[in-house]
């Protein structure tokens, strides 16, 4: 797991509470109970920890961490 | 004149208790039979004009609820899914096995998620409307706690949240045994919750002149009916009864432990905090409910009363109560123990008002030194009263002047 994916999942377990034994890197969101609001909560802390600025919409509930870390990537942070 | 109508019993089935005096029924009744106060300093508090409360203490909601979940719900639909959960176990239901569509929810609330709002609002103005959370609003809704409980125990028959301020507790189960008698549902999960002990809460009660202002003395602060009181403590929980139609409990062999016979609701249409000066309105709310379980004030054993340790509103209330019932009723207010839960309050006492009579005893009123010489009651304090307890009622007054009174009895 690289450095981001790893802090990504720190927030998933950490703030979200989600429980340790359900979340692999292709565990969708959606798949975590993660609704529409709670992917736009997702995305306001993602931003405030990564400095970035998400989309409404860049992130969605099909996503996992693998596919979180590569959208912040792509906005800049380093892997 | 109103139509005569048959009377009607709904049997209390299960009880669910969150409050500062434990979490559980059994916790509650020895702590709140002991008569000591569960007032204390409180952290969260610190620098607000009055800085104590009752909180629940020990209320762990990630390890009872799911931390994912929590997070999600604000602290008074928390105290409200675990009070209700152990008020359906208690009824020796298990919600996988009812069937949902006859199942109702009626919860009272004031001031719903008031954290959530707070933090809305600290998140717009420090850091613009992209930092305000889309979970604010369906935290911060007072008609979430009865939504969510629902979802709890897939309730899928009426629900609905009462808002009548410190009677929405007694308002909603009195609503709750209508929908019983109309048949709308057959098993009705009903009371109250309230999570507000945020500084800007605390503080705008005190600002109304409403709190306790013995902050070097948190644990003498409520003091119903005595002659030093000045104020109330606020407070946090939840009160959960399980009421269903007696015929149906004794059909299902369920237990019985206590039943509600009668409920008043009345309006003091006077101003919107003071309670009418003569008691008019929570004495008419009374008299309807005594009325509609086919009762006579002479006939009560025991009243719950609301009693909030306010200068004005114990006297108006005091005196009333004499009116109604006589000078036999053994009165209480258990609110020096627990404080006052707001919107809570009446569906707690309605539940400590049915363990007084399955248990036949009168838990004392906590910091009851010396009686207001304005009353002429019999006011239980030092240790709780052995009595035979077979009718007794719960009174509440709310801000806006809303009253309601419950009549329970043995089953």
């Amino acid at each position: 797991m690289t450095h981001l994916q790893e802090r990504i999942t720190k927030i998933l377990l950490d703030d979200f509470k989600v429980p340790a034994e359900v979340l692999g890197p292709d565990t969708a969101f959606g798949e975590l109970g993660f609704d529409s609001l709670v992917i736009v909560e997702l995305s306001l802390v993602l931003d405030t920890e990564f400095g970035v600025e998400l989309a409404d919409g860049e992130l969605t509930d099909s996503m996992t961490v693998d596919d979180a870390a590569e959208l912040l990537v792509r906005k800049g942070v380093l892997p | 004149m109103p139509p005569d109508r048959e009377p009607f019993g709904a049997a209390i089935t299960g009880l669910g208790l969150v409050t500062p005096a434990g979490i559980g029924v059994e916790e509650n009744w020895r702590r709140i039979s002991s008569g000591r106060s569960c007032a204390s300093r409180d952290a969260a508090l610190q620098g607000s004009p009055v800085d104590f409360s009752c909180r629940v203490p020990d209320f762990d909601a990630e390890a009872l609820i799911g931390g994912f979940a929590c997070r999600q719900l604000a602290r008074f639909v928390q105290l409200a899914i675990v009070a209700a959960r152990q008020a359906v176990a208690d009824a020796g239901w298990d919600p996988r096995e009812w069937d949902g569509s006859r199942v109702g929810v009626v919860l009272g609330n004031s001031l719903g998620g008031v954290q959530s709002f707070e933090a809305g609002q600290q998140a717009l103005a420090t850091g613009g409307h992209r930092r305000v959370s889309p979970l604010m609003v369906p935290m911060f809704l007072a008609n979430m706690v009865a939504g969510q409980v629902a979802i709890d125990l897939g309730a899928r028959g009426p629900s609905q949240v009462t808002a009548t301020a410190c009677a929405s507790g007694a308002t909603a189960v009195g609503i709750a045994r209508e929908l019983l008698r109309r048949g709308d549902c057959d098993i009705v999960v009903a009371g109250g919750a309230e999570a507000a002990l945020t500084p800007l809460a605390v503080t705008g009660l005190a600002r109304m002149g409403a709190l306790s202002g013995r902050i070097e003395h948190p644990e003498l602060a409520s003091r119903p009916f005595d002659v030093d009181r000045d104020g109330f403590v606020p407070a946090e929980g939840a009160g959960v009864l399980v009421l269903e139609r007696t015929a149906d409990v004794t059909a299902r062999g369920g237990r019985v432990r206590a039943v509600v016979r009668g409920y008043g609701a009345a309006t003091d249409a006077h101003h919107p905090i003071a309670p009418a000066p003569g008691g008019e309105g929570i004495e008419q709310a009374l008299r309807a409910a005594l009325a509609d379980a086919g009762l006579t004030g002479a006939d009560v054993d025991h009243a719950n009363a609301h009693g909030t340790s306010t200068p004005m509103g114990d006297v108006i209330e005091g005196r009333m109560l004499r009116r109604v019932l006589g000078d036999r009723a053994l009165v209480t207010s258990t609110k020096g123990v627990t404080g006052h839960p707001l919107a809570a309050a009446g569906a707690i006492e309605a539940a400590y008002t049915a363990l007084a009579i399955e248990r036949r005893s009168v838990p004392p009123t906590a910091n009851l030194t010396r009686l207001d010489p304005e009353l002429d009651l019999d006011v239980v304090h030092g240790a709780p009263r052995p009595a035979p307890v077979e009718v007794a009622v719960s009174t509440s007054m709310g801000f806006g002047g809303h009253n309601a009174a419950l009549v329970l009895t043995t089953a």
